[in-house]
């Protein structure tokens, strides 16, 4: 019984050893078809003939569980796609073999660019934005959806919901959070780029950074952004407790939105000389005071949100605009105390500001303050919120519109400005920027929205009678040609 | 001066509309349809007959004060294998044009058949009824013309179409079809006058193609240049 396998063995070896002298460091698969189709049994030939594909010995590299990608071979070179696709964190089979990552994993370098991607979904705490503000009536909701009833009662009904139920915007949870158990290197950079962004919605885990120890805080990076989104109950210690984690020059944008009972601490603003933005919406405790002592520190300030911080006086934006050169955004709208803003703080940000946006609802600005911002700022304005206004009459934007003095506006809001009945610029305006493909959209409140809709079928009633008047000169024209 | 309206801003331009209509050509091969539509558009006569394969299209904008015109006109081969084309043709025209040569009476007779052809696809079109060639038909025996014209206006009655003499060659009646086009669809009021003694180009439009449709035209608004 052994003869026949001696014999085949003997062929098989005779062969190889045939070959290995012509061509010693060429892979098996190179042999030659002679010597193969001479042997006619041997192993490597079994199966399909197919000497050019015969695969290298190394193939079985590929089959192993342990799925690290091989050297490619020279005739067989994997796509670059598949060759990233199949690179693998562990081993699929757990426990039997031991764990070994990729290399890539393994440096630093790389997995920071890994988990910045990862980074990237992570949702900040803010304010909704919205498109349009809400109704203010079923009609007024079925004047700005042009009378489509359905979409009219929706957005009724979403506005009175929204209205009785004030819910907080559902929070993400960080999607790098995971990776912090991964292993020490992970844990590390995951860590230097989470702490980048602080925001927080939920008291409770505000508190737990609070309460991080101090060779944990070590680890954490300067942040670039710091948010706290509506922590009513914050209390100024916990804050102050946070502030040295926060303070750097690669702070940027700072917002403490609607958290009523604190204030960063005046230190924060003296070691972060680079904050853009600056958002203190809803704050019982901003003074004129504080503002003065943190606008020196501001001079790269470019947006500055202060509603509803009804202590604000003019005082404050005269010492934010004579230290802040590049402020572009400055919203001071209020429901209280609009008597403490003027047409002062609108002339201030005109005339030392690259001010293009400017929210000045429910303040006491007059035409006078808005010929200023127009005179100044007029060619880089974008939007102007000037609701509830009650100042302001027809000589105020419209008719500085009907001179052309802001040609880049955007955005107009005028809800409830009792005084402003001449719509016709407004609507001349709008209707010629939207012919050129520029939206405008103007919020006018169901008052003026309905003034708006009845210039816009006057004008478009006008229109079309000189559109007819002009066809038909035309028509009943001398024809020479003929 | 009558365009700008009091008021309004110096700087932004008003929007300006384009009406665009959409306007077909239809009768027998060789009345005249391509030459009257190349003559229009660019002004131009050529002799030449060169069969139209399919169709043909030409545009030609009338820029007016506060709106522009855009006369987009398809033209189709008059050959009868061409007629599976007609809805190319007929489809979404403000107003179809069919054509017949004066000079050959049969070409008159087939309007009635590419006149049920066109308003199956088409309904809402103005139908104007254009006898081509007066040039060469003006010639011809008075019995005759006097004939054709006769029926013309026949047609033209049933058809509930104006009427319209051209030649294309001497520029007769070409300008007025395109206006007549504009005055029906608008409900205009056209004051030159009519054309009916027998042997003039004829030209019967006032009390024609008036009835059925509403007095609007597409129109797209598009921003100025």
């Amino acid at each position: 019984m052994l003869t026949p396998a001696p014999s085949r063995n003997g062929s098989f070896k005779r062969q190889r050893d045939s070959e290995s002298p012509a061509a010693a460091p060429a892979p098996p698969a190179k042999k030659p078809t002679a010597a193969c189709g001479a042997c006619g049994e041997c192993e490597v030939c079994e199966g399909p003939r197919e000497d050019a594909r015969d695969p290298p010995p190394s193939i079985l590299g590929d089959l192993t569980p342990l799925a690290t990608p091989t050297k490619p071979g020279a005739r067989r070179v994997p796509r670059l796609e598949s060759h990233f696709s199949d690179l693998k964190l562990w081993a699929p089979s757990r426990g039997a073999l031991p764990r070994r990552e990729h290399a890539i994993f393994r440096t630093p370098e790389v997995v920071d660019r890994i988990l910045r991607f990862v980074d990237a979904a992570r949702a900040i705490p803010r304010e909704k934005p919205r498109h349009r503000r809400k109704p203010q009536s079923l009609s007024h909701a079925l004047l700005m959806y042009d009378g489509d009833q359905a979409k009219a009662v929706q957005a009724w009904h979403e506005a009175s919901v929204a209205a009785r139920s004030r819910s907080a915007p559902a929070l993400q949870e960080p999607g790098l959070a995971p990776c912090l158990q991964v292993n020490k290197l992970w844990h590390a950079v995951a860590l230097a780029i989470i702490t980048e962004n602080l925001a927080f919605a939920d008291h409770r885990r505000f508190r737990q950074l609070a309460a991080c120890p101090r060779q944990q805080r070590a680890r954490f990076s300067r942040p670039s952004s710091f948010v706290l989104h509506k922590l009513s109950r914050l209390t100024q210690d916990e804050l102050d407790a946070v502030a040295p984690l926060v303070a750097s020059e690669k702070l940027r944008w700072l917002e403490l939105y609607i958290c009523p009972k604190v204030l960063p601490p005046v230190p924060v603003f003296q070691h972060s000389r680079n904050i853009e933005k600056l958002v203190l919406p809803g704050n019982r405790l901003l003074t004129n005071e504080f503002i003065m002592k943190i606008a020196p520190h501001l001079g790269k300030l470019r947006v500055l949100d202060l509603r509803a911080c009804d202590q604000i006086t003019d005082g404050a934006v005269l010492s934010i605009t004579s230290n802040c050169p590049f402020l572009e955004v400055c919203n001071l709208g209020r429901h209280r105390n609009g008597a403490a803003i003027t047409s002062v703080s609108l002339v201030a940000l005109a005339r030392n500001t690259c001010i293009d946006t400017v929210g000045a609802a429910g303040c006491h600005v007059t035409d006078a303050g808005v010929w200023e911002l127009a005179m100044h700022r007029g060619a880089h304005i974008r939007r102007l919120s000037l609701n509830n206004c009650r100042l302001l009459t027809n000589n105020s934007v419209p008719a500085l519109l009907s001179m052309n003095y802001f040609p880049q506006l955007s955005v107009l809001e005028i809800r409830d400005v009792k005084h402003i009945t001449n719509l016709r610029p407004i609507v001349a305006y709008t209707s010629g920027k939207r012919a050129l493909g520029f939206p405008v959209l103007v919020e006018g409140g169901e008052r003026i929205d309905l003034l708006i809709k009845e210039e816009e079928w006057r004008m478009e009633r006008e229109r079309s009678a000189r559109v007819l008047a002009a066809l038909s000169e035309w028509v009943n024209e001398e024809d020479p040609q003929d | 001066m009558s365009m700008v309206s009091g008021g309004d801003t110096p700087l932004l331009p008003h929007p300006k509309n384009t009406f665009t209509l959409k306007i077909g050509l239809i009768g027998d091969a060789q009345v005249g349809k391509t030459s009257l539509m190349v003559k229009y558009v660019e002004n131009v006569f050529d002799e030449e007959y060169t069969q139209t394969l399919g169709v043909n299209c030409l545009s030609k904008k009338i820029t007016l004060g506060s709106a522009d015109i855009l006369f987009y006109i398809m033209d189709l081969g008059g050959q009868r294998e061409f007629i599976n084309m007609l809805p190319l043709a007929s489809e979404g025209a403000k107003a179809i044009i069919f054509l017949f040569d004066l000079t050959r009476p049969e070409t008159l007779k087939s309007i009635k058949e590419w006149h049920r052809q066109a308003t199956g696809f088409n309904e809402q079109a103005v139908p104007l009824l254009v006898g081509t060639k007066y040039d060469l038909f003006v010639n011809l025996d008075p019995d005759y013309q006097a004939q054709i014209s006769k029926q013309s206006m026949r047609y033209a009655q049933a058809m509930d179409a104006p009427l319209i003499f051209c030649s294309t060659s001497h520029s007769i009646n070409v300008q007025k079809i395109f206006k007549i086009v504009i005055a029906k669809l608008y409900n205009l009021t056209m004051r030159a006058s009519e054309i009916k003694q027998i042997g003039d180009p004829l030209l019967i439009y006032k009390y024609l193609g008036s009835s059925r449709r509403p007095a609007s035209g597409s129109s797209t608004s598009s921003g100025t240049s």
